[in-house]
């Protein structure tokens, strides 16, 4: 079922949460929202799922083309998972999943045995066999948020939420869990939003990202588009690391190409680490002069910084060790930076 | 001659913590527990039999546990609810009814039972209006359990409370989405993890009835037989320098809290079954 969203506002006393915000997910698709701390990301999430009611006067919120904004959670029909899980502590892993079931109206609720049938097809989904009678406080941090799942979906939602789903557990379960969610999106296919304020995270696992700020969406797209393509200084900068340097000076240095000065540009050139080219200093080089501050060695990739030394300001480049052994570049020497390849944001600039 | 230590903690001071405790715990509550034991070990076994199980005394344990059994409940269900506003609401005077949560524990308690009288008596604020509707509050058992009532509030309030500013709302949301409807989501989801809290508070709020003598003294009126509390009927046998049948009642009541506390005990562990193991 796709989700619309369409001028959405809220606005917690006088801070503004979300500010006329509009968003298509399409049916079937795993979209992230992501955006730092403060940028209305959960927000958003929690009105799609009627926990939270925009502002008065505002938008709409459609589910497959029918308005729903007025509809109480509970009938939304969609699954929420929780960053703290919100397992029910009295309930053993089986009841906490039956919940949804056994909550319903006598006249819709499976009886017994379908129930029980429905929960152990469930418990095998998240991969909890044999754990159905634990209680949640029996369960490490990734198995909980597997069985907050299981029973977010054992009310067959047709909308999955999932409001910064790996937040609270440690980096490698965290990677672990994130792969596995992706695999079972290709399974069941059911229109997924999840929140994130974790970059690699939503790169790595959506369809589509939704970048949020101060209140409102940045730019939309798949991952890659995003990625190479951002559509301003703030999603550059949140994608990653970056450089921001000053064109003017690279470009007489010959690090690249000069762009064509211009009327009230930032003059700035966006440039990621690993786009930095560094050479040995030595007749006939070109490039900016830079001296080697840091080399930070442990990791893939060995990561420098360096000092131009014309501007004083510094660059965080990446390069791969053996490269680095090739070129015998080690602290505080004197090398060339050069750019691969930048991004600005002056109108038609870009290298 | 080698010496076994244990291993050094970083937190000092436990064989004198523990030395003080014990000391402490045994000059206030033991010793004087056990004088009672041994006052009453040296009456003959019909002695005892007569001392705590003439129809006079049984009356009263009725009354005493009965009334505090009852006062222990009713605290409990209004308490939760007055917790449940104290937490939930934020409206104008909340911090003043707060504060009055408090007025049972600090009040002196014959100044309590002497204000509930005069306003339950058949010419007080609200006894007057009772009255015509043949409730009688003043000098019967029903003043008695009144009495208990005001002087266990606060103990359910207060155990609640921290608990119930801890749960998470996120449990109700997640309720909420999964189709519960509010009376399921109070009676599945907030209750149960409230469970544990209510039965401390209850218990807390059940010892202090059976214990109470202050208040209940001058609103019951102290019939024999009818509105007579076993904390009275040991005071009335000290006056009357009956010492052996005094400590003999206060053995029995002694035991018959343990007991109950005892049991309450066990109930929470099993309402805490869920929690970490």
């Amino acid at each position: 079922m796709s989700i619309q969203v369409s001028n959405i506002r809220k606005k917690f006393g006088s801070f503004t949460a979300l500010d006329g915000v509009d968003l298509h997910v399409p049916r079937g698709k795993l979209v992230a929202l992501l955006g730092p701390s403060g940028s209305g990301k959960t927000t958003l999430l929690r009105i799609i799922a009627g926990l939270e009611h925009a502002d008065p006067g505002s938008g709409k919120i459609l589910f497959h083309g029918e308005d729903v904004t007025d509809v109480s959670a509970g009938r939304r029909k969609v699954g929420f998972v929780f960053q703290h899980y919100a397992l029910f502590r009295h309930m053993t892993v089986f009841e906490n999943i039956a919940f949804g079931l056994k909550v319903r109206s006598r006249r819709e609720r499976p009886n017994r045995s379908e129930i029980a049938d429905r929960v152990q097809k469930l418990i095998k989904l998240v991969q909890l066999e044999g754990l159905d009678a634990r209680y949640p406080t029996q369960l490490s941090g990734g198995q909980r948020q597997r069985v907050a799942l299981a029973r977010a979906l054992a009310v067959e939602p047709k909308v999955l939420l999932l409001d910064e789903p790996f937040g609270a557990l440690d980096a490698k379960v965290r990677k672990e869990l994130r792969r596995w969610l992706r695999r079972f999106h290709e399974e069941i296919h059911l229109t997924t939003v999840f929140v994130t304020h974790d970059q690699e995270e939503a790169l790595e696992i959506a369809d589509e990202v939704v970048i949020m700020n101060q209140a409102k969406v940045e730019q939309v797209g798949t991952p890659q588009e995003v990625y190479d393509r951002p559509a301003s200084p703030f999603v550059y900068q949140f994608l990653g690391n970056v450089n921001m340097l000053r064109a003017q000076a690279l470009a007489h240095a010959g690090a690249h190409p000069a762009p064509a000065a211009r009327e009230g540009s930032d003059g700035l050139i966006y440039v990621r680490p690993h786009d930095i080219e560094l050479v040995p200093d030595s007749p006939g080089a070109f490039g900016a002069l830079a001296v080697v501050r840091y080399l930070h060695m442990a990791g893939p990739q060995a990561r420098l910084t360096v000092e131009l030394v014309q501007t004083r300001e510094t660059v965080e480049a990446e390069i791969s060790r053996p490269q680095l052994t090739a070129l015998g570049i080690g602290l505080n020497d004197i090398v060339r930076v050069r750019l691969r390849q930048g991004h600005s944001f002056d109108e038609d600039y870009a290298i | 001659m080698s010496s076994v230590r244990a291993p050094r903690s970083i937190l000092p001071g436990f064989g004198l913590s523990l030395g003080f405790t014990l000391t402490y715990l045994s000059l206030i509550v033991l010793i004087p527990l056990a004088a009672a034991f041994i006052k009453t070990a040296g009456m003959s076994w019909a002695d005892f039999v007569s001392a705590v199980a003439s129809p006079r005394v049984l009356a009263s344990y009725r009354l005493s546990f009965g009334a505090s059994l009852a006062a222990g409940l009713v605290n409990a269900a209004f308490g939760l609810l007055v917790a449940w506003v104290l937490v939930r609401y934020s409206f104008p005077g909340r911090r003043v009814v707060d504060a009055l949560v408090d007025l049972p524990f600090a009040l002196p308690t014959a100044v309590a039972g002497i204000a509930l009288t005069a306003i339950y008596a058949k010419n007080g604020w609200v006894g007057q209006w009772l009255e015509p509707a043949g409730i009688k509050v003043a000098y019967t058992q029903l003043g008695v359990f009144v009495a208990l009532t005001f002087i266990g509030l606060p103990f359910v309030v207060r155990t609640l409370q921290p608990v119930l500013q801890e749960l998470e709302p996120e449990l109700e949301e997640a309720s909420a989405c999964l189709g519960a409807n509010r009376w399921q989501t109070i009676t599945r989801v907030i209750l149960p993890e409230l469970l544990p809290a209510l039965l401390t508070g209850f218990a807390l709020a059940f010892a202090r009835a059976l214990g109470e003598y202050g208040s209940v003294v001058f609103i019951s009126g102290n019939m024999p037989m009818r509105t007579e509390i076993t904390p009275l009927l040991i005071m009335t046998k000290l006056e009357q320098y009956d010492y052996h049948g005094a400590t003999a009642i206060a053995v029995v009541l002694l035991i018959a809290s343990f007991s109950t506390l005892l049991l309450i005990n066990l109930l929470q562990k099993w309402s805490r079954r869920f929690h970490r193991v």
